[in-house]
Formats: C-alpha cells, structure tokens, sequence
C-alpha cells in the first residue's frame, strides 16, 4: 500500500514537473521572451540576405521586451526551403522564427518539393522589405520598351533570348506569365545567378534579362544596360520613370521578404513580435543602413502581409497549372 | 605621379597597413585549416568592416581572400589535405616533397610563387584592368563549355599509369558532379529526397571527406605511433639562387593562367590551378619527375592560384559581376558602404579604386612576409605524432563542414565519402581525376545545353566566334598529338620497354 502510494505520488510529481516545465512557454506573452529567440536566416553567412538581417535583428531585439536576445542560424540551400523548413518543424513557443522570401512559401511547395503544404503551414509575423527586379536590355539595345520586345518576339517567335537566375522562380514565374497574357514565344535562358545573366546581356549572348535593381544602377547610369520593365509590384525611387508590368496591363509578380513563426505560436507572442519589427523599421538609423544599400524597406502587418501571399500564391498556382508543372 | 603619391599617402595609414595584416593572418590561417577555407574567412570578417572606412575594410578582406588562397596550399603540402579546392593541384607534388624531401622547402616553394602569382594579379588589375573586362565578355556558355572540356582532358595528363582506372575516376567525379537540381529544368537528379542534397554535393564535405577524412584514415593504418618528419634538418626553409632560377617558366606560365581564367567569372582558381599544372607539367623538361615531389609541380598551380584572385576582381570591379563566392561577399562589403561596383566605379570613386588597386599589391608583400615568418612554425607539424595529428585534423574538419552550411547531413556525407576514399587510394585510383570532373562537371554541362538552348539546338553555336573555333582547334590538337604520340610509340615500343605511360599523353 505504502508503495502504491509512493509511485503515486512521484508519478504525480513528474506530471506536473513536466506541466510546469511546458507550461510557461505556452503561457502568455507577459514574460516573453526569457531566453534567446532563434531567428533561421535562408542563407549563408556573407550572403545578401544574411548582411539584411544581421543589419535588422539587434533593432528588432532593442524593441523587444525582458532584454530580448537573438541568435542568428544560417541554414542555406534549396530555394531556402531548408531554412523554412527549419521553422516548420520548430515548438510553436516563440523561441524559434525565420526569415523567408516567396519562392519558398508560394512556388516551391507546389513543385512538390517540400514537407510543408504551402504559406498557411506558417503565422506570417510581417513583411520586412520588398525587391524590384526589372527586364533589362543592352544599352545599344533596338528595344526601347516592353512593347518593343514584344513586338519583334511576335514576329520572330523563339528568337528573343531572355535570360533569369533558375527555374520556376521568382524571375521565371512571371516570365512565363508575361509569355501567356502577350501570347508571344519567348526563348527562356537559365543562368546560376543573376551575375551571370548581366555578363551574359553584357556580352551579347541574350537580347534581354531578368535582373534586380539594385546591381544595375551602376550599368544605368553609365547607359550600358537599360531597364525596361519592372515585373514586380513595388517601384524603387531611383527608377520611379520606369513603367511596371502593372502600368502596362500586365499581371505583375511579387517578391517581398519577411518574418515568419512556425504555426501554433501563441498570437500574443506574434503581436508583440510583429510590433518590435514595425518600430525597428521606424528607426531613423536603420533606415539609413538599408537606404544605402538600396533596400526598399516595406513593413506589412501580418494581415497585409498574409493578403499579399495569398494574392501572389493564386498568381503562381494559375501560371503552373497553365504550364502543366503543378502537383 | 602626382597622383600616385596621393593615393600611396591615403593607402599607408596605420588603419589600413594593420587591417591588411589582421586579414592576412586570418585569411592564411583558416586557409591552412581543412573545410574552413577563403569563404568562411571572408564572411567571418565581413561585419568587422562595417565600422571601418572603406579603404580599410576593402583592404582586409581583399588581404584575407589573398592569404587564403595561399593558406590552402599549406595544409595541402604538409597533410595531402588541400585547405581550399583552389590548392587542390599542389596536394600531388607538395605533398610528395613533403614527405621525401623537405617540408620547409616545399613550403617556401610555394610561399614563393603565391607572391609571385600574386604581384602578376595586381599587376593585371591596375593595368589592364577594363580592356581585360571587356575581352572576358567574348567568352560565353559556347566558350566555357569548349574550357570545361580542355579541363578535362588535362586529366589525361595527370592520370597515374591506369587508364582504366583513371577514366573510372573521372566518371565518378562528373557523375557526383551531376547530383542536385538540375539548374535548366528544375528536376531533382540523385537528391534521394535530401533537402541538403538539392543545391549537389556540398564542395566542402566532398574536399574534406576525399582528401582529409581518407588521409586519417590511412594514416591510422599505418600506424601512429610514428611521425611524419623526425629529421629536424628537413624543416629548414631556405632556397637557393639556383632553386629559384628552377621555378621562373612555371611561375610565369601558372602566372599567365591563373590571371586568364581568373577573369572569366564562374571559372575561378579551382578550375586554373589544374589548367596550370597539366600546362607546365605538359610542357616541362622532366615531365617524368612531376607527381614525385618537383618543385615545379608545386609553383605552377600555387602562382595561378594567387595569380587568379587578382584576375577575378576584374570583372568584379569593372563590370559588377563577382567571379566566386568569396569575391560575392566582398561585393557586399562595397554595397554596404554604400559603392556600386561597375562601369562608374573608376570615375566615382577613383581614390577608393586606386587604394584598391595598390592596397592589393600591398596585401601580397603582407602575404609574404607573414608567410615567411610562419612557414617555420607550420612545418613543424609534421614533427607531431601521428597520434595527435589524426585526432587535431579530424577535429578541425568536422568543424569546417559543419560550418560551411549548419548542416549535419554533410558530415555523414564526409564520412561516406572518406571511406568511399580509402579504399579508392588503397585501391590507386587517381583522387585528383575525381576532383577535377566534379569541378568541371557543371561547367561543362550547363554550358553545353545553355549553349544549345541559345541556338535552338543548332550544335553551329560551338563555331561562331573565333573564340570558340581557336578552342576547337585547340581540342582537335590536342587529341590528334596524343593519337600520334600513341601510334608513334607503339612502333618503338621494341625498342623502349622502361616508357613512362605519361610520355605518350604528353605528345
């Protein structure tokens, strides 16, 4: 008897030692965060948008409650489908968030090549900043304009040589889709980066190319290459007179990078998370860094945030389904 | 003059001279370590120059990119272990003196023609800097694909005796080559549903698993209780007038090399120290001493190496295309201070430029110096037991793959692949083949059928440009001197029973 009740009562204490133990981190926001918050950057340390988010995160942290501590955890590769995936399989306690473009949330998961379903696997936290990446033709070029380019593809059907940095990508998605609504046959070049595409527009192997805006203002201002058409929604002022997609009539693309959590992490914990990034990006003294590097800062609630996926997720699931690659 | 003067006044400021140093030291060590490499050292340094002024900050990581190109040599001589891929091709000759001759000497071989290749880069880059640029962009995917395939049948030159063999181990490095997306139609090829697998064999894991993880284990079987060097006389690191006299043709000609292929962008020093190599050791005197531990085996590859840092900020500076991973991440160092490199760069920001320019040079003599005071102090590793040594090393490139990419998976993928390794070198297969196909290996592919997609399948591509057809030319020379040197042989074989096998690749 006395032994019952002694396994009893240690099987009890270890029941509720593990209740407790648990137990804060799924409770509320109020002591939030008492520990360093993981925070899965989708590139290797040096990259691009590694330097963006070790130039964000202490900003983030200084707005955060209990002295908030980050640590940075570079998990490169696969389209940053190992980074996301990384979140989607983290405690949904808070402890754990990630940064993540669209490609891995929108156009990856219907490739079928990932564990998670899509973006509703996720609770988007906010939107950090936004990218433009424009059409580019040589300097010399013929093309003066979109309508140019499209002109001479009509009339020469596979001749007009794009080029972009991968397959079914941010870049070649809405490649794809321009070639749909123009209903032209554009010859679509595959390069590793978009280094390569500008070396190759640069030597004359291709009459155009997909490339972001930030690595040709140099070329634009020398007049060696020449912007024609922005493919993605958000216009940078220092190409503010060149026409989008979207002024043109043309189904635009998206690409715009933010936080994410994985799915179950407390709403309080994603409100006060979601407000340290919104003040961060109010800072006069980050916006300058991010000025200089000519990034386009662009905070989104998580509800504008999720309306935005939402929209370019049905835009990507259209343009593969028309092209027979959907899973 | 004048205003050279100027710009050596803003370049010799105690900021600028202590943070080349600071980066050649760091640079040259995490060169030296197995798996961590240029790359990582780069990045690892790249916040530090946030609070610097560019100049400065530009200077220390041009001189960490630097010394790491010659840091990698330093393991692959004493250990067989090449710290960086680019040092890949000094493993064979290095590695051999190492062990027969002296360490100190084969070390000061190298230390030698980094400088040299180094000088030749800066050179290049102040120059002929924007002329070069502009000529680099006649290369394209036809051009690079007719590289790759020169690149590979450098092989020939440097398989051992097997042919057999040596064609198995280049199948296996272009077949390791091909796992991954495929980059043109998004597929998976060999992934096995590993996330880690989707962007290929990681380069790192591959480099330390063949080269590293293999060597421990067979040094294991050897025994170790020994050590590599008890003679302490071999340790001495000086040169005579006439062995420098020894290396000037293959330090001009992996001069010469490394700075060509170091302005294509995407080719780089992993691809140019092999381009070397089979170049000298085709063309030298005493082709039947290379692989044994010839000083000329060593500064052919280590000048082009060094040669092709300089060559690769090329492109970089007068086009904004960065040629390698860690020209990428200096890219961002510029981006950060608010520069564009590109067409404008010369004309906006000429003093930076300019402090580049000789700041480059600069890094080099730090290289040497520095070098020459630490090359004593290296190989005395050697003098370590085997015990320790193994256990170190072994250490040291767990650490360096798991740093590369966070990723577990690459550290079985090491260990698979060392013993995959093991048995290979037990076996005498020629370990350098594999490398050599698994570089080139996507150079080849993509660009043949980028090349093809370009032309809508028209194979005419491949003779468009003068380029190209001085490429094919080069090709079909090649292949008809072997087939003749072949036939030729064959006829005096009665005669000749002791022919080294490399004397009928070699004409």
């Amino acid at each position: 008897m006395l032994t019952f009740l002694t396994k009893a009562a240690v099987a009890g204490l270890a029941v509720a030692s593990i209740g407790l133990a648990t137990n804060p981190s799924m409770a509320n926001a109020e002591g939030y965060p008492e520990k360093p918050i993981t925070w899965i950057v989708p590139d290797g340390a040096g990259g691009g948008l590694d330097s963006i988010v070790r130039t964000i995160y202490p900003y983030v942290a200084k707005n955060l409650p209990n002295d908030a501590t980050f640590v940075l955890k570079n998990l490169p590769g696969a389209t940053q489908t190992i980074a996301v995936s990384a979140v989607y399989n983290a405690e949904p306690d808070g402890y754990t968030i990630g940064q993540a473009s669209v490609a891995p949330l929108t156009i990856m998961p219907h490739l079928g090549k990932t564990s998670y379903a899509g973006y509703e696997d996720f609770e988007l936290i906010a939107n950090v900043f936004d990218a433009a990446h424009y059409i580019v033709v040589p300097g010399d070029s013929p093309f003066g304009s979109l309508e140019d380019l499209l002109t001479h593809a009509k009339e020469n059907p596979g001749k007009v040589r794009v080029g972009v940095d991968g397959v079914f990508n941010v870049q070649h998605l809405p490649l794809l889709n321009l070639e749909l609504s123009a209903e032209v046959d554009l010859n679509e070049i595959t390069y590793k980066s978009s280094a390569e595409t500008k070396k190759a527009i640069l030597g004359g192997e291709i009459e155009a190319g997909i490339m972001p805006s930030h690595i040709i203002i140099s070329e634009y201002e020398a007049g060696t290459l020449k912007p024609i058409v922005d493919v993605m929604e958000v216009k940078p002022d220092y190409f503010a007179d060149i026409p989008s997609l979207k002024d043109l009539g043309y189904t635009p693309s998206q690409l715009f990078v933010g936080v994410i959590a994985p799915k179950g992490t407390p709403q309080e914990i994603l409100d006060v998370l979601s407000a340290a990034v919104d003040a961060a990006l109010q800072d006069p003294e980050l916006l300058e860094a991010l000025a200089k590097r000519k990034i386009m800062v662009n905070y989104n609630d998580s509800e504008a945030y999720l309306a935005r996926m939402q929209e370019l997720d049905v835009v990507n699931k259209g343009v593969l389904k028309d092209l027979g690659v959907l899973k | 003059m004048e205003t050279l003067g100027h710009d050596l006044q803003n370049l010799f400021t105690i900021t600028n001279l202590l943070c080349i140093l600071l980066g050649t030291l760091v640079g040259m060590v995490f060169g030296a370590l197995p798996g961590l490499g240029t790359v990582i050292a780069v990045a690892l340094l790249l916040p530090v120059t946030f609070t610097l002024p560019p100049l400065a900050g530009i200077l220390m990581l041009l001189a960490t990119y630097q010394a790491g190109e010659y840091g990698g040599s330093i393991s692959a001589i004493l250990l067989g272990v090449p710290g960086t891929p680019q040092a890949a091709a000094t493993v064979i000759d290095g590695h051999a003196m190492a062990m027969n001759d002296s360490p100190g000497k084969a070390l000061s071989y190298s230390l030698l023609s980094s400088s040299i290749g180094g000088i030749f880069g800066g050179m290049v880059l102040i120059f002929v800097s924007v002329p070069l640029a502009e000529f680099a962009l006649n290369f394209g995917s036809p051009e690079y694909f007719l590289l790759g395939v020169i690149g590979l049948m450098a092989v020939g030159l440097l398989s051992g005796r097997d042919k057999v063999k040596s064609l198995i181990s280049v199948v296996l490095g272009l077949m390791a080559g091909t796992v991954g997306v495929d980059t043109l139609t998004g597929v998976n090829r060999a992934t096995f549903n590993q996330p880690e697998l989707m962007d290929g064999i990681n380069l790192v894991a591959f480099l330390v698993g063949m080269f590293a993880i293999s060597e421990l284990f067979l040094m294991i079987s050897k025994g170790l209780n020994i050590s590599y060097v008890a003679d302490y006389s071999k340790l001495k690191t000086g040169l005579t007038f006439r062995e420098i006299k020894n290396i000037i043709r293959p330090t001009t000609i992996g001069s010469l090399i490394g700075a060509g292929t170091g302005i294509l962008p995407g080719i780089g020093g992993g691809a140019s120290c092999w381009f070397a190599y089979a170049a000298v050791s085709k063309s030298s005197k005493n082709p039947e001493s290379f692989g044994k531990g010839c000083a000329e085996g060593i500064a052919a590859p280590e000048s082009s190496n060094n040669a092709s840092a300089g060559g690769a900020l090329v492109p970089f500076l007068a086009l904004g295309i960065p040629g390698s991973a860690a020209i990428a991440i200096i890219m961002g160092a510029f981006i950060m201070h608010g520069i564009q490199p590109g067409p404008n760069v010369f004309t906006a920001e000429r003093d930076l430029v300019y402090g580049i320019f000789y700041g480059f040079i600069l890094t080099t003599v730090a290289m040497y110096l520095i070098g020459r005071m630490l090359t004593p102090v290296f190989a005395r590793v050697l003098v370590v037991p085997n015990s320790f040594l193994v256990s170190i090393v072994m250490v040291l490139c767990l650490i360096g793959i798991y740093a590369s990419k966070s990723a577990f998976f690459d550290l079985w993928l090491a260990l698979g692949i060392g013993v995959t390794f093991y048995f290979l070198k037990r076996l005498q297969y020629s370990v350098s083949s594999v490398i050599i196909a698994y570089v080139l290996a996507p150079i080849i592919e993509e660009n043949f059928r980028r090349s093809l997609t370009l032309s809508n399948g028209n194979y005419g591509v491949f003779f468009e440009s003068i380029y190209s057809i001085a490429l094919v030319l080069m090709i079909v020379g090649a292949i008809s001197a072997s087939v003749y040197g072949d036939y030729k042989k064959r006829n005096n074989r009665a005669n000749s029973t002791d022919t080294d096998e490399r004397i009928d690749a070699k004409n």
